[in-house]
């Protein structure tokens, strides 16, 4: 990294710049691909295959690290770029498609014989994601096995994505407000829609009371409905933040050493950050398993006829 | 604001498109034959286990048949025994009873023979005797009396010794 030439006080700030998102597909911080860009900008769609391609058209320029306009300064009014995040998500869809393709191959070919290999582990997770996950949390069984297939994907998706942010010079695209942010959004409407539809607008209406009596309902009400939301908001922050915080965490005992300027601090930094990278390890998984497990709690809790 | 706690729409745009298509492929091509695999699975289980578990009563049922029936022939097979003792200890008895009957019978039979030839006998020696004493007799008195009268009194007299024998 060039960041300890920039100046001993400007390393964390400058490392930190990279767990944001780039135009381009970065291992690490090397860009090693240019990837398309999309814009849409004064009423009309905007397609150049690269970056250098755009600034060769000349309306739009790079200006660090974002697109302006070449004649305004000012930012195109929707950036819908293929960036480096949206690259590190299509990547883990594809590694996540070829194993379960694989597997899923096997249960065609004989679906009755024992699995083995990545299937046993696929398969190992999706029945921990049924059993453990989906079942106990939603009384309802019918609505379970319907949402099933969205929780599972919900759960491999974070966990490939965690993973992927693991692997030496891999991004992490839940590390990200923008994607925890749509995650949580769905999450939101799958809580909020599995309810309508299974106990109906009034028993949902009825849970805006919390249970109270009618009369505190202008307190209740809002409350409720603030709550609604934090829930959402809370599975956004708290994927966003536990994957932010261990890249911080190994970036600034990495960022010590270029600190300090001395490699005397090496060795502490080394060990500090393996054992911060098990801990992200474990954080990688548990993340997942935790917003899954959020998201059928509320959703349980929601589609649930009960008296208060 | 440092970059990464900037929120890019058009991140959550490609999120929102990418979540979703892979929602959906997911659905269809890996969830469905996964899931319902392991619930054939799971049933297949569940039904290896059901009809053991019956093979296992059945298998039990047979046993205890098998053990009725064994103890019925036990039984059958003491009742034959005891039969059979019972028809050869009355068989034996009858032979038995049977070879009594026939040795009182020979032994009577012997018994009546041996009468019979005494009383011949007797018979005989009285007439022989009679004979004799009315020889002696006669020549004793030589004609004294007439055979016949003599004959007569002899006669008395010998069936009277007879009938106090």
């Amino acid at each position: 990294m060039s960041a300890g030439q920039s100046g001993s006080g400007n390393v964390f700030t400058h490392l930190l710049e990279e767990l944001g998102d780039h135009h381009g597909f970065y291992i690490g911080p090397h860009k090693v691909l240019d990837l398309p860009v999309i814009l849409w900008d004064e009423g009309r769609l905007h397609l150049y295959p690269s970056t250098k391609a755009m600034e060769a058209a000349g309306l739009y320029r790079m200006v660090e690290g974002k697109i302006v306009r070449s004649s305004t300064g000012a930012p195109p009014a929707l950036d819908l770029s293929i960036t480096n995040l949206v690259a590190y998500q299509w990547l883990g869809m594809l590694l996540l498609g070829i194993v379960l393709w694989r597997s899923v191959r096997r249960y065609r070919r004989n679906p009755l014989a024992p699995p083995r290999g990545l299937q046993n582990a696929i398969e190992a997770i999706a029945l921990f994601v049924r059993d453990s996950i989906v079942r106990p949390n939603i009384s309802n069984e019918r609505l379970g096995n319907r949402l099933l297939p969205y929780f599972l994907t919900l759960f491999f998706f974070i966990l490939v994505l965690n993973l992927l942010g693991l692997l030496p010079g891999g991004h992490t695209a839940t590390g990200n407000l923008a994607v925890t942010g749509v995650l949580a959004a769905i999450a939101f409407l799958v809580i909020n829609g599995g309810a309508l539809v299974t106990i109906g607008p009034k028993a949902w209406l009825r849970h805006l009371l919390g249970g109270g009596p009618l009369w505190l309902s202008p307190i209740l009400v809002p409350i409720e409905i603030i709550g609604m939301f934090a829930k959402a908001f809370a599975l956004c922050v708290r994927l966003f933040a536990n994957m932010v915080a261990g890249h911080t965490a190994l970036l600034s005992l990495v960022g010590l050493i270029f600190f300090f300027g001395t490699v005397l601090i090496a060795p502490i930094s080394v060990a500090f950050s393996v054992f911060v990278y098990f801990l992200e390890t474990l954080v990688a998984f548990l993340q997942a398993y935790i917003f899954t497990i959020l998201t059928a709690v509320f959703l349980g809790l929601a589609s649930e006829h009960h008296e208060h | 604001m440092p970059s990464f706690l900037e929120i890019s729409p058009g991140l959550m745009f490609w999120t929102l498109v990418n979540f979703s298509i892979f929602l959906v492929l997911l659905a269809r091509f890996a969830w469905k034959p996964l899931l319902a695999a392991v619930e054939q699975r799971e049933n297949r289980i569940a039904e290896a286990l059901r009809s053991a578990e019956q093979a296992r009563l059945e298998a039990q049922q047979l046993l205890e048949q098998a053990q009725q029936q064994l103890a019925q022939a036990q039984q059958e097979v003491h009742r034959l025994i005891r039969e059979g003792k019972q028809q050869a200890d009355a068989l034996l008895r009858q032979a038995a009873e049977h070879a009594e009957a026939l040795k009182r019978q020979k032994l009577e039979e012997a018994q009546r023979e041996i009468q019979r030839q005494l009383e011949r006998a007797t018979a005989q020696l009285y007439s022989e005797l009679t004979d004799l004493i009315v020889q002696g007799v006669s020549r004793v008195l030589a004609s004294t009396l007439d055979s016949a009268t003599h004959r007569q009194l002899i006669e008395r007299f010998l069936s009277e010794v007879a009938r106090q024998n």
